[in-house]
């Protein structure tokens, strides 16, 4: 690769972004900054309002309120085709009437670019998205992932400082959509470009990402390393998001046992929560331990599944059901009654201080979880 | 995986040949019956001296017919008429209407439904009638009888293909395929030169064909604006089976043909890819 890449990339600064389509604003001042050459993913479920964040960040959207800072420059008036983003979409789109050559110096032709230095751009842009071939041929020649990664070459053509990628990987199936973005991994550090994920894929937020932001209802819910995310969620919603968690309502930890009406589970950790306002206890499945020890409560294994390195099991604990994660050796069955311990427990606000719509969005929740079947659930009192 | 191919109707794209020997025989039949043989009997008859009954055999060839119109500075004129005002037909028409195909296309505006409605029901009736109620406001603009009121009367008959036809083509455009350019640097005018056009290329050149032909074989209205000071050669057909030996209509109906033949190949090889050699393909 003949790419200068240090230089490349740049800090972005969302202060207080707001855009409303009319009804609830579906970014809610929103302020992020990004460093130069991290990559941050932008997670959320739909309607979290992440596209339309990476929409405005490419200038197809403007904001209603608030500044998008390009190294310290606003580009609110900057247009589109103007801004020094580039964007790849969820779709492909190639455009079908153009070679693959010419797909990827389009921009560069409308920059005026000298016809050899094109030649030399394009061939650069092949060899590092892996296709070296495929200059002549047409986009319906090639495959999903492949035209992707044309797209992506197109993207990096103009070298834009900041590249957007908006569920670029959603289009294809389970084995390209890995294996393309491992790609993506390894080209942004090799070009060193300061990239902006958007995705509902927590795997591929985990996998990719220097930072997560968990975006919902427009409002940022937590800003982290993948790590931090998953280990110190701060409310109930990043905790569901990301990764699987048991909850426990009307919970709350004394003498290190969980407490609730009608159980006392110990525990070896408590990961306090950061924020005020009301509480609610998790538990990751993999923190839900069997153990035969005296001291342990006695649950029943209602259900097991074989997860293919590891056992899921559902455990009956008085009026709760618990989720588990277990080695696939671990030889228990269905109907056995065993010990049950917690190895860390989170503590976690029921809702984001300050949102004014949580208690609609959260019943909103509550009924999405319980038709959820595979959600961990906790029923309070009935059954 | 991608919704177009460079020819949107044949190649690059898995197609069906027609298969069955019968059918392709009998196609080449009814296009020979249709056709051929109706274009093949004007161009005989317009090159015959007589014939005997019942002989379908001329007595013997001749270019007197030929000669009649190619001498007559009338029918000349009528030629040359239509051959200018058609293209300058069209032009006006494309200028006009693609830019509000493109609209109608892209975009979503109060009196949209309205606005394809009223373009509609321009060809929904008889348009005599049509002409007949504009002709005051000619005469208020003093158009009758002008070059420029045949051309408005005869823009009238392209208006429907001009819009609704480049309306679709560009509205079949996927809106990612816009972004992408604009994000790439292109200006409205770019995306709309490089990435809408090229796209939508044929149901443009469909569009562009019927209005061609729309304004090449528009009589009534040319008659009743553009008589007698411009005739074109439909209007002048009615004189000529009138007032001439048949077969002077039929050197005027094979030269009023030709047109419309070269156009049917120029779209076929624009459609169809030049590759398509001999069968139609079929989706």
């Amino acid at each position: 690769m003949t790419q200068a890449s240090t230089d490349r990339g740049s800090e972005l600064s969302l202060l207080g972004i707001t855009k409303s389509f009319g009804g609830p604003p579906a970014v809610d001042h929103m302020t992020l900054l990004v460093g130069r050459r991290e990559f941050v993913t932008i997670l959320g479920p739909s309607g979290s309002g992440k596209s339309t964040a990476l929409r405005i960040i490419s200038g197809f959207i403007e904001p209603d309120e608030g500044q998008i800072l390009i190294d310290g420059a606003d580009v609110r008036n900057v247009p589109v085709e103007r801004r020094p983003t580039a964007m790849l979409f969820q779709s492909i789109s190639l455009w079908p009437h153009l070679n693959v050559a010419r797909n990827i110096s389009f921009g560069l032709e409308l920059r005026n670019w000298d016809k050899n230095a094109i030649k030399i751009r394009v061939a650069e842009l092949l060899d590092l998205v892996g296709l070296p071939s495929m200059g002549t041929r047409l986009p319906s020649e090639l495959s999903g992932g492949e035209q992707q990664r044309i797209a992506l070459a197109r993207a990096l053509a103009l070298e834009p400082r900041i590249l957007l990628l908006d569920e670029p990987f959603s289009s294809l199936d389970a084995k390209l959509r890995v294996e393309l973005r491992t790609a993506v991994k390894a080209i942004q550090r090799a070009v060193g470009t300061t990239t902006i994920l958007v995705t509902h894929d927590q795997e591929e937020a985990m996998e990719l990402s220097d930072r997560i932001v968990v975006m919902r209802n427009g409002r940022i819910e937590q800003v982290g390393s993948p790590q931090e995310i998953y280990e110190q969620p701060d409310t109930r919603f990043v905790a569901e998001f990301v990764g699987t968690m048991n909850f426990i309502d009307g919970a709350y930890v004394e003498n290190n046992k969980v407490v609730a009406p009608s159980l006392a589970i110990p525990i070896m950790e408590l990961v306090p929560a950061s924020g005020h306002g009301e509480k609610v206890l998790g538990v990751r499945p993999e923190d839900v331990v069997l153990d035969n020890n005296e001291d342990a409560v006695r649950a029943t294994i209602e259900s097991m599944t074989l997860r293919g390195h590891y056992k899921e099991i559902s455990l009956r604990c008085g009026t709760h059901l618990l989720r588990s994660y277990v080695p696939k050796e671990f030889d228990v069955e269905v109907g056995q009654t065993t010990g049950v311990r917690f190895r860390s427990v989170h503590q976690l606000a029921q809702a984001l201080a300050g949102a004014e719509t949580d208690s609609d969005s959260r019943a909103e929740e509550t009924v999405r979880s319980e038709a959820d079947v595979k959600r961990p659930l906790v029923d309070t009192g009935r059954s | 995986m991608s919704l177009f191919t460079r020819t949107p109707f044949g190649r690059a794209r898995k197609v069906t040949r027609i298969s069955s020997p019968v059918l392709r025989v009998g196609l080449f039949l009814a296009a020979v019956f249709f056709i051929v043989a109706p274009l093949g009997w004007l161009l005989v008859e317009s090159f015959a001296s007589g014939f005997t009954f019942p002989s379908l055999k001329p007595n013997s060839l001749t270019l007197k017919w030929w000669r009649t119109v190619f001498t007559d500075p009338g029918l000349i004129h009528s030629v040359f008429l239509s051959v200018t005002i058609a293209p300058v037909v069209l032009v006006v028409s494309a200028t006009v209407c693609l830019p509000a195909a493109y609209a109608l296309g892209r975009y979503e505006f109060v009196g949209k439904r309205a606005v394809l409605l009223g373009i509609f029901s321009i060809n929904a009736f008889p348009r005599i009638s049509l002409y007949i109620s504009m002709i005051p406001l000619l005469f208020l603009l003093n158009l009758m009888g002008t070059i420029v009121g045949v051309v408005v009367v005869q823009l009238i008959g392209t208006v429907l293909f001009m819009t609704w036809i480049p309306a679709t083509g560009f509205a079949a455009v996927p809106s990612e395929l816009v972004d992408a350019a604009r994000d790439a640097g292109a200006s409205k005018f770019q995306v709309f030169r490089r990435v809408m056009l090229p796209l939508a290329r044929s149901s443009i050149t469909v569009a562009a064909v019927l209005s061609f032909l729309a304004a090449f074989d528009e009589a009534q209205g040319t008659f009743l604006v553009g008589a007698p000071n411009y005739v074109t050669m439909p209007v002048q057909m009615y004189g000529l089976v009138l007032n001439y030996p048949v077969e002077v209509a039929a050197v005027f109906a094979v030269v009023l043909s030709i047109p419309s033949i070269i156009l049917l190949l120029l779209v076929r090889k624009a459609l169809f890819g030049s590759g398509t050699s001999s069968a139609m393909h079929l989706h």
